[in-house]
């Protein structure tokens, strides 16, 4: 008992209001573990607080309270989201002659926006003549990110996210849409981010795509179970010669911007340029 | 008395070989018989896939034991895990009973299975929206992958909070069901679509109503 008395009173009165600050938030919502830096029980708001039902928007349980596990409910921050100029990446200048098909995009559905980053908009391919010989549309995807955590640390995405590469769908000879349309899919090329729960910021991918009449592909081109899906795509530049449009390839650009944190509408606004639509 | 014996043995000797012939050719004209070869012709075996009768009469392991071995192609072995799939799996399929389906599957390593929750461009056969798509590359030879199958299964995506990769845990849960190691939290999900990339050609499968009528 004595013991208990001087524990007591050695305790600082900060130290005190951590306590029953931790012990109220436990008895809300379950017990939080500092070293996996999560709730061991399920978010009370479920899924509509984000995907991760298990942690703590802002992951700070020191300097923001959410006494009823409900919501982040410390200092909203009110940040500009930057939106970055996207910069047109050089590809290998096309050779054909003006009688080359020209390639373009139309809208086949969306763009959807959900929360925190998280939207949807595909798009199909189309030549304004028939492909003579056959050949390849190729798309360099240029994604840049800029995500900051609600509690204002920089996230560090999985450089996955950020990967440039490049995609290819065939058109055969006689076509003027891509081998997969003609079987009756024309939802060619899909845009679609994941939600970022717990931050605010922007994420641009830039499309620059040609139709290379007549060409082969690469073998560096290989399906695999990345961002392209199962598009044949390269992360190494494949110096395609060849192609469409001379010096105005299809280039759109979607930019997204959302703010999740507490205060704020979290839905993604989402911008689309295009030179060809 | 004896010219009718010869007639007889004749007549019963011809039909023992025609007798015989006919099964003969029975046997060889089934498809999964065809199949069952090894070092069968591509268009030999595309064009017994295509007698294949639906709903199957063959067992799924029949699928599983070419799928499984070696000894077969690797071009025979990718067009049975196909029908494996598209024959004996279906909407609304329990991931314990797939598990079972697949039958320890070595056409599958652990490492490749991936699952896909994003697209920056590109295309896949079935909605990322619509569950957590799980990446099986079948049989890939190095530096080169051109069949996969893409399976929707039932949750959502559980992404790292810091990174926004998905939880190591979730994949290592798929893996482990099916490959038969243990108990799972993911043996009650179920199958919600069925894509292929099937030797370069985007598939979507259609769905099935139910278990298909071909029993273990």
């Amino acid at each position: 008992m004595k013991k208990a008395h001087h524990f007591m009173r050695s305790l600082r009165p900060a130290s005190l209001a951590l306590f029953f600050i931790v012990l109220a938030t436990n008895e809300a919502r379950g017990v939080y573990n500092s070293e996996i830096g999560r709730f061991l029980s399920r978010d009370p708001i479920d899924e509509r607080g984000g995907l991760n039902l298990y942690a703590a928007c802002g992951n700070d349980m020191v300097n923001r309270v959410d006494p009823l596990g409900l919501s982040y409910n410390g200092n909203p921050q009110s940040v500009p989201i930057p939106v970055p100029a996207p910069s047109i990446p050089s590809d290998p200048s096309p050779t054909s002659g003006s009688s080359t098909p020209r390639l373009s995009h139309i809208t086949v559905d969306g763009p959807t926006a959900r929360n925190c980053g998280n939207f949807t908009w595909t798009i199909q391919w189309l030549l304004n003549a028939p492909s003579k010989t056959g050949g390849y549309i190729i798309q360099h995807v240029v994604p840049t990110a800029n995500l900051t955590f609600c509690t204002g640390a920089t996230v560090n995405l999985a450089p996955i996210y950020t990967q440039e590469y490049w995609e290819a769908w065939r058109v055969d000879p006689g076509d003027t849409i891509t081998t997969y349309a003609v079987e009756g899919n024309t939802s060619d090329d899909t845009f679609q981010n994941p939600t970022f729960s717990c931050t605010h910021g922007t994420f641009a991918i830039i499309g620059v795509a040609y139709f290379y009449e007549g060409a082969t592909l690469p073998p560096s081109f290989q399906i695999g179970t990345g961002p392209a899906g199962g598009v044949p795509m390269t992360t190494q530049n494949p110096h395609m010669s060849g192609g469409s449009n001379q010096s105005n390839p299809d280039l759109h650009t979607v930019t997204t911007s959302w703010n999740c944190c507490s205060g704020n509408d979290t839905t993604t606004q989402i911008k689309i340029d295009s030179l060809t639509q | 008395m004896i010219k009718r014996h010869i007639v007889c043995f004749y007549a019963i000797f011809i039909g023992f070989v025609f007798g015989n012939a006919q099964t003969r050719l029975t046997i060889t004209n089934d498809p999964l018989s065809v199949i069952a070869r090894t070092g069968i012709d591509n268009v030999e075996l595309s064009a017994a896939v295509s007698r294949l009768p639906m709903p199957p009469a063959e067992p799924a392991r029949f699928w599983t034991q070419i799928a499984n071995d070696p000894k077969y192609s690797n071009h025979q072995r990718r067009v049975a895990v196909f029908e494996l799939f598209r024959r004996h799996v279906y909407v609304g399929m329990k991931l314990s009973d797939l598990a079972m389906a697949l039958n320890h599957p070595t056409w599958l390593t652990p490492n490749d299975i991936n699952i896909i929750w994003f697209l920056h461009g590109g295309k896949l056969p079935v909605d990322v929206q619509n569950g957590i798509v799980y990446a099986l590359p079948v049989l890939p030879m190095p530096g080169e992958t051109d069949s996969i199958v893409d399976l929707v299964i039932s949750g959502k995506t559980e992404l790292d909070p810091q990174t926004f990769l998905p939880t190591p845990g979730q994949i290592e849960s798929f893996r482990n069901l099916i490959f038969g190691k243990g108990a799972s939290p993911a043996e009650n999900a179920t199958i919600e679509e069925i894509g292929f990339v099937e030797f370069g050609e985007m598939k979507r499968i259609a769905p099935k109503n139910g278990p298909d009528q071909g029993k273990d």
